[in-house]
């Protein structure tokens, strides 16, 4: 091949490649804003309610996103970004959109598609969880909702996801907190009276008695969620301490020693917010009650009733 | 070769998926609907016919030595341009035929046509015969996507791409009666064997005198 056709052949590719990219450029300046309004056609609505006061949106291609979470990246014009981003839910695949202003604030949340447990994980998609989040910066821990712990988990690693990307993004230093969730303080649910049924007709078993001056702390064994529902393994009983002030009828404190309940959900009624009602209460009083927690009904009237077996010793 | 034989040959005897066997990439892949057979389809005639054109109006000034990087060129444009355009007219065609639109640069049949037939003749047989071996796929895949729609969903329908009008919805077998696999890769292949061999069937019916020793 001699040097006249080699030049040849080089011109010929150069100008038949040229030719190529020539015209795919003008296709594509026809059909370039078409498929951005088809892209974001879909979302507009969404998109409207995270940044009311934009009207140019434009999807962002071409992310880097290692957890799969993100679904697609908008670019609210000079007002922020919004993340569509999906993370498996209790039963079924959360979706959610999540819009950062350029100053890093979660400006709108709006969930999607959410199908989880009524009453539970769908609390994700009402008002107070929305709340919760709207306001925090992208470096800001997330509160998860309690009773539906693994569909609020859920949406907070969608979200974080989607600040993770923004953070890198704008090259905002995350120093990790985020990442640390406030544990879910549980919610109470109805009043139980001491002199009630539920309360006082099973008895529990003390095995052991400790007194000190006024004060006497019962170790009490108190049939749980494991050993009433059955079915399980291992069910064991649950134990507490009982301390009660033995001229007063008061109860000085309620401690957990062992629980045997489910991890996740029995071992809720170990809260302050749980526990803490007992204290003060007398022993004897018709009217004396306390709350239960909600969606933790059987571990809780476990250690009422390990309280009330205390009654008259 | 009259215009007619050309094009039957590519529907039937030469018939480039069941025949040739070539381009099966696609054909298995999506057809899963006759809607995204048909929309394939049109874009495999498309492509396959203006390359065909514009390759052999070329055919005697391209370089020997570079042929084949430019029918590369020239298909993979043509491509582009046809995934650019279904982006932005027929978005829901487009996310159902995924990223068999990209592949139909590497599909054989176009490869195949430019350095058979369209290289060495001229503008207009080249354009007949781009068509006809598009009909080809078409009757290859629609066949295909037929049956396999059919015993899938118990039903066939088929909408307009550009404005979502649905030309008919029809359901022929009671729910209870169909056949999830063929939605299935594994039904792609049944059907396909069982359509290649009936063509085999018809192409030896023809010939069965001359096949005596064979």
């Amino acid at each position: 091949m001699n040097n006249k056709k080699i030049i040849h052949i080089t011109l010929f590719l150069a100008i038949i490649a040229s030719l190529s990219g020539g015209l795919l450029s003008f296709v594509n300046s026809l059909t370039a804003p078409i498929i951005n309004e088809n892209a974001i056609a879909a979302e507009k609505v969404t998109l409207k309610l995270l940044f009311p006061n934009t009207d140019e949106f434009a999807p962002v291609t071409g992310f880097e996103d290692e957890t799969g979470a993100i679904l697609s990246i908008f670019e609210a014009k000079g007002a922020g970004l919004a993340y569509k981003v999906s993370r498996m839910g209790y039963a079924n695949p959360i979706v959610m959109m999540v819009g950062i202003s350029n100053d890093g604030k979660i400006v709108g949340f709006e969930v999607l598609e959410l199908a989880d447990t009524p009453g539970y994980g769908m609390k994700v998609g009402e008002a107070p969880f929305k709340n919760s989040i709207i306001g925090k910066s992208t470096t800001d821990g997330l509160d998860l909702i309690s009773g539906s712990t693994i569909s609020s988990m859920a949406a907070i690693n969608a979200i974080n996801a989607a600040r993770a990307h923004f953070n890198n993004f704008k090259g905002i230093d995350d120093d990790g907190s985020g990442s640390v969730v406030t544990p879910p303080v549980p919610e109470l649910g109805r009043t139980i009276l001491f002199s009630s049924d539920e309360a006082t007709s099973v008895t529990t078993v003390v095995t052991n008695e400790v007194v000190n001056g006024d004060e006497k702390t019962f170790t009490v064994e108190s049939n749980g969620y494991s050993v009433l529902e059955g079915g399980y393994a291992d069910a064991k009983p649950n134990v507490f301490n009982v301390t009660i002030n033995t001229v007063t009828k008061v109860i000085v404190k309620v401690e957990v020693v062992e629980m045997n309940d489910t991890k996740g959900i029995g071992d809720k009624v170990e809260h302050e917010v749980f526990l803490s009602q007992f204290v003060g209460l007398e022993l004897e009083d018709e009217n004396s009650s306390v709350d239960i927690i909600s969606g933790v009904t059987r571990t809780s009237i476990s250690v009422i009733r390990a309280v009330m077996t205390t009654r008259g010793k | 070769m009259s215009l007619f034989k050309n094009l039957s040959n590519g529907m039937i005897k030469e018939n480039p998926v069941f025949a040739l066997y070539l381009g099966l990439c696609s054909v298995l892949a999506v057809s899963n609907t006759i809607n995204n057979a048909l929309g394939m389809s049109v874009a495999v005639i498309i492509v396959l016919t203006v390359s065909n054109v514009i390759i052999a109006a070329m055919r005697k000034v391209i370089p020997y030595e570079i042929r084949i990087p430019v029918y590369i060129v020239v298909i993979a444009t043509l491509v582009k341009i046809v995934e650019m355009l279904m982006q932005a007219y027929t978005p829901e065609l487009f996310t159902a035929l995924g990223v068999f639109i990209p592949l139909i640069v590497v599909n054989c049949i176009i490869l195949g046509r430019a350095e058979a037939y369209a290289s060495k003749n001229t503008v207009g047989a080249s354009f007949i015969d781009g068509i006809g071996m598009g009909l080809g796929y078409t009757v290859g895949i629609f066949l295909l996507a037929a049956i396999r729609q059919l015993l899938a969903t118990g039903g066939l329908n088929l909408i307009n791409p550009f404005n979502q009008f649905v030309f008919f919805d029809i359901t022929i077998i009671p729910s209870e009666f169909t056949i999830p696999l063929f939605a299935q890769p594994a039904g792609a292949f049944i059907t396909f064997a069982v359509l290649a061999a009936l063509l085999e069937v018809y192409k030896q019916s023809g010939t069965k005198p001359a096949k005596k020793g064979a």
